[in-house]
């Protein structure tokens, strides 16, 4: 039995529920489908369009509420649908792709908000939710629009299933008014939501995605494998995003020793990756073309060039650097890895699947490029000297003129790193200002330019671009700290990502690291919120808290961290509890003064001859006095006063008290008057 | 008794839902797609929470309700007193008692403070007669947002009695045990003792009772009743034997129908004074005389607890108090009207049959 079945007769309509709380289904679905539709962009999707299938769905939904006939509905809608049709065309030209696209949801989604009926929330809802996810696809994610588009879609969410409960029951009559604890209890679940949303996304994230693998194995074999895009965890976000950087989670990376237990340089940088694709917000590996490693435990990037030594190094990795290979500047070669996939040209390099397998690779030393020393000629076919497609030039070329930047490659470097030197400063927060985008805010904004390793590098490369310097962005670890336990050696975590830009010379990769040297290789903490400010004194000066904090920091971005967190959760959820004790009921304690009082009273009853039987309650000795018109008023009233105390929780206050006392006095008047 | 309990189940919602979160985890785990993620993140998010912080100890509760004499198909009004005796306050939960809703909505409770008692009224009605020592009821809860609905039984251990349906009886039926209408002034000459009262007049009654002065100023037809007239005692069997060889599960609504008829019967029959010598010939036959209110509930508790028996033979004594009366009738509830002890009643016999039959 249950009680759907059992409603299926009764009141299926929601005017038993509270105004207020139609007015807050109302209102919660109106905005979350604004929301959605205001994440649609309007470039994509021109706002006459939008109009189009929003505004004649909004009118029929509401019109549907009246009682007219059903053919008459019908040949309206579709004359209003045609109308509005026509005035976009007119308006604005043929649809776009999103429009069409937009065409088959955003009708019945008008449609389902304005009208509001039994099942329309949760339809409105998910076609809400269809119209948020196309915008985050045309668009990419717009946080505070998905966090208030989240916000609304669970309040609305949690206010249908209060409808629903009114739709399929009735109400007692007994109302309770709405009280903090409900607006606490309501609160607390939507930010319990957006909180989960986070948590699965983390915990999601967790999972090896096998496409990654595949795309790999497919080219495995073939030395010109097709061209291909890396997914969009290999992108380089300025927002500190997913990108190759924040994945970098684990406490200890890399280990890094000379077989000859020899000292590993201080300065070294260690690349696992890079970025060639330029943009304002998001760099992109950009294409690669895959091929198979040169030998069966190894790879030969380049010969070793003759009178420099061919140095080697041993790299160990942990935990999620086990999906990198670490290769230092001018790498000749790499040994005891199998099963890689190489992009030979680019000098890209990755294991098919994470591996933990130490590896020796074999590098050289090679000083700084001299002047006039070649570029490589393969800028234009890797797209090195490409600048992002909205980036505001003549602001950067102001720049530019302002440092002197020539088109000489170690002359541009030297001035573009001053430059960025004295204009911003090295900041573990993200660039705040007015610009759209964080580099624009990163090196033009009025007050406190500042930013971290990848505006650093962003900027520098996007400046040697636009000198035609073909550059990109490498990505990797850098500094690290003593190994104590293995001679030599030095220790990568985390805290040692860092980012920086190499330059494509006709036989090397030059590294030009524009990030002020004190800073690099420090880890970056993501800021709170786009107005807060670091304090450079606190930044040099760490307190104690700091670990911690980059501890918590560590955990909270580690996405295993919240899977664990999820599975915990739900099984504290599951665990069995027991019953609450019951409150302890409140003794009713007769006070010890009323009880003395009634004992006299009873004694000059008795004394007058009057004895109360045993067992005999006051009300039958009541009675019984009466019956023989013994029973004067006060002894009455006294009776009544010691009950209320008795029984009825009342104090024995100073009335009752001066009632027994007056009770006494007749009693013992009584026995004067009659003492037979 | 019924074990108090609760269970969870996914609504019709979050089944939806959760294939949707499936498929999306499913494309973003393949695809390693973002967006794919982002999707399955919200759709999972909510049937996540919604099963963490869903009220899943509903059977904390404790529903009090007070014994209850009804007659099936009667509309009523229950109080119930409902207190939540767990940790968290219970919000939009429904309650819902399967034997006596049946066709009435759920009733929506008030947010149930732990240890709070809130006193509810449900609108009732028992259609099956019963005689039932445990009430139990369903409370079901989807909130927070309703992907899951927890479910929980509990009981509350109380009477439900629920007499038979009344039946008409024909006015010819009622008064075969009285006397033949005479005059009035007749009366003192007839047993019993002397009492008058006035009632409604029934259709078909005859029309010499009718007290002509107070139906004129009353405005309706008012007869007298003069008590003397009636047998003081008079017998009614109840037999609910069925014949040889009938099956089970046959006769049912003959069944009930005659022991609404009985009801109805001794009812009248006190309302008018006399007193009903009620024998039920059941497996263990019983015998009630119906003197006054207490009988009359000791016999509409036995015939709401009733249930038609086998064909057996009758012990020659049971029915010697009632064969001693002026007249008996006679209800065959179990549909034999052959009986060999009806044939031998030796006074005045009327067989209550529905007028179907």
């Amino acid at each position: 039995m249950t009680l759907a079945g059992a409603t299926m007769s009764g009141p299926t309509n929601t005017e038993d529920a509270p105004s207020g709380l139609r007015h807050l289904a109302s209102v919660s679905l109106f905005a979350a489908t604004v929301l959605a539709l205001s994440n649609l962009p309007a470039s994509e999707l021109p706002i006459p369009w939008l109009l189009a299938f929003t505004v004649p769905g909004a009118i029929i939904g509401s019109w549907s509420r009246l009682d007219r006939p059903r053919w008459l509905r019908v040949l309206f809608a579709i004359v209003l649908q045609a109308s509005a049709c026509y005035g976009a065309l007119e308006w604005v030209g043929p649809m776009t792709r999103p429009a069409a696209l937009a065409c088959t949801i955003l009708p019945p989604l008008a449609f389902a908000t304005t009208r509001n009926h039994d099942g329309d929330p949760s339809l409105a809802l998910f076609l809400s939710f269809c119209v948020m996810l196309v915008g985050v696809i045309l668009d990419g994610v717009h946080m505070p629009l998905l966090l208030a588009y989240g916000a609304f879609a669970f309040l609305s969410l949690h206010v249908a299933t209060l409808m629903q409960s009114y739709r399929t029951s009735k109400p007692s009559r007994t109302r309770t008014p709405l009280r903090a604890a409900d607006v606490m209890a309501t609160s607390m679940m939507m930010l319990s939501c957006m909180v989960g949303v986070f948590a699965v996304d983390r915990t999601l994230s967790c999972l090896p995605s096998p496409s990654r693998v595949n795309t790999s194995d497919d080219n495995d074999g073939s030395s010109n494998g097709p061209d291909r895009q890396v997914g969009l965890d290999d992108s380089f976000i300025l927002d500190g995003g997913n990108g190759i950087l924040s994945e970098l989670t684990g406490e200890q990376l890399a280990r890094v020793r000379r077989p000859n237990q020899g000292p590993v340089e201080t300065d070294l940088y260690l690349r696992c990756g890079f970025f060639t694709i330029a943009s304002m917000d998001r760099w992109q590996i950009g294409p690669l073309t895959l091929g198979a490693q040169s030998s069966a435990d190894g790879h030969i990037l380049r010969r070793p060039r003759p009178g420099y030594n061919v140095d080697q190094l041993e790299v160990e990795r942990f935990g999620g650097a086990a999906k990198f290979v670490f290769l230092p500047p001018n790498t000749v070669e790499l040994a005891g890895l199998s099963r890689l996939v190489v992009d030979h040209r680019r000098e890209w390099i990755r294991p098919k699947l994470p591996s933990q397998d130490n590896y020796l690779v074999g590098y050289q030393n090679l000083p700084p490029p001299s002047r006039g020393a070649n570029l490589s000629s393969r800028d234009v076919q890797l797209g090195l000297t490409k600048l992002a497609p909205n980036i505001d030039v003549e602001r950067f070329e102001q720049l530019l003129e302002e440092w002197q930047v020539s088109r000489e490659p170690r002359q541009a470097m030297a001035a573009i790193a001053d430059g960025l030197a004295e204009r911003c400063r090295y900041a573990r927060s993200e660039p705040v200002g007015p610009f759209d985008h964080r580099i624009e805010n990163f090196l033009f904004a009025e007050i406190d330019r500042h930013g971290y390793c990848m505006h650093f590098a962003s900027a520098a490369a996007l400046m040697l671009r636009m000198r035609g310097i073909p550059c990109r962005i490498g990505v990797g670890l850098y500094g690290g700290k003593v190994d104590a336990t293995v001679a030599g050696a030095r220790m990568y975590g985390s805290q040692h990502a860092h980012a920086w830009v190499e330059v494509l010379y006709e036989d090397r990769i030059f590294i030009f690291d524009p990030t002020p040297p004190d800073s690099r290789g420090r880890a970056f903490v993501p800021s709170n919120g786009p107005n807060e400010r670091s304090d450079p004194e606190v930044e040099i000066n760490e307190s104690l808290l700091d670990p911690m904090m980059r501890l918590l920091s560590t955990l909270v971005g580690t996405p295993a961290t919240w899977a664990v967190l999820l599975a915990l959760v739900i099984l504290i959820t599951l665990l069995p509890r027991r019953q609450p004790k019951p409150p302890a009921r409140q003794r009713v304690i007769t006070a010890p003064k009323a009880r003395r009082a009634l004992q006299k009273l009873l004694r000059a009853l008795a004394k007058a001859g009057h004895r109360r039987f045993p067992g005999q309650t006051l009300e039958l000795f009541a009675a019984d006095l009466a019956e023989r018109k013994r029973l004067p008023a006060e002894v009455g009233t006294a009776f009544a006063s010691y009950q209320e105390v008795r029984f009825g929780g009342r104090e024995f206050d100073g009335e009752r008290a001066q009632q027994m006392e007056h009770g006494i006095r007749a009693a013992i008047a009584m026995r004067d008057a009659d003492p037979a | 008794m019924a074990t108090p309990h609760s269970s969870i189940e996914l609504t019709a919602r979050g089944k939806v839902v959760l294939w949707l979160a499936g498929l999306a985890a499913g494309a973003a785990w393949i695809g390693g797609d973002d967006n794919a993620r982002l999707a399955a993140s919200m759709l999972a998010a909510p049937i996540l929470i919604d099963f963490v912080a869903k009220q899943r100890r509903l059977h904390f509760t404790n529903v009090r309700v007070a014994a209850r004499r009804t007659v099936a198909g009667a509309v009523y009004i229950e109080t119930l007193h409902v207190e939540h005796q767990g940790r968290r306050p219970l919000r939009n939960c429904q309650l819902y008692e399967p034997r006596s809703m049946r066709g009435e909505p759920a009733v929506l409770l008030p947010t149930l403070i732990p240890f709070e008692p809130q006193r509810i009224e449900v609108r009732q009605r028992s259609l099956v007669r019963s005689h039932v020592l445990e009430r139990v009821f369903v409370l079901e809860s989807q909130w927070p947002l309703g992907m899951f609905a927890t479910r929980s039984v509990v009981s509350a251990e109380t009477d439900l009695i629920t007499e038979p349906m009344r039946a008409t009886l024909r006015t010819d039926v009622l008064d075969a045990a009285a006397d033949a209408e005479i005059a009035p002034v007749d009366r003192s000459m007839l047993p019993g003792p002397e009492f008058q009262a006035l009632r409604e007049y029934l259709p078909e009654e005859d029309a010499r009772g009718v007290h002509a002065l107070r139906s004129a100023s009353l405005g309706t037809l008012v007869r007298r009743v003069t008590r003397g007239r009636m047998p003081r005692t008079i017998g009614v069997v109840l037999d609910l034997r069925r014949p040889p060889g009938q099956p089970r599960g046959r006769g049912l609504r003959r069944c009930e129908w005659s022991l609404g008829a009985c009801a109805s019967l001794v009812e009248e029959l006190h309302r008018r004074g006399s007193v009903s010598r009620v024998v039920v010939v059941d497996t263990e036959p019983e015998q009630i005389e119906v003197k006054g209110p207490a009988q009359l509930i000791d016999l509409m508790t036995l015939l709401s607890e009733a249930s038609l028996s086998m064909h057996h033979g009758l012990a020659p004594e049971l029915l010697a108090d009632v064969e001693s009366l002026g007249h008996c009738y006679w209800i065959p509830a179990g549909g034999f009207t052959r009986a060999p002890e009806l044939r031998d009643m030796p006074g005045q016999v009327t067989v209550i049959v529905e007028e179907d039959e």
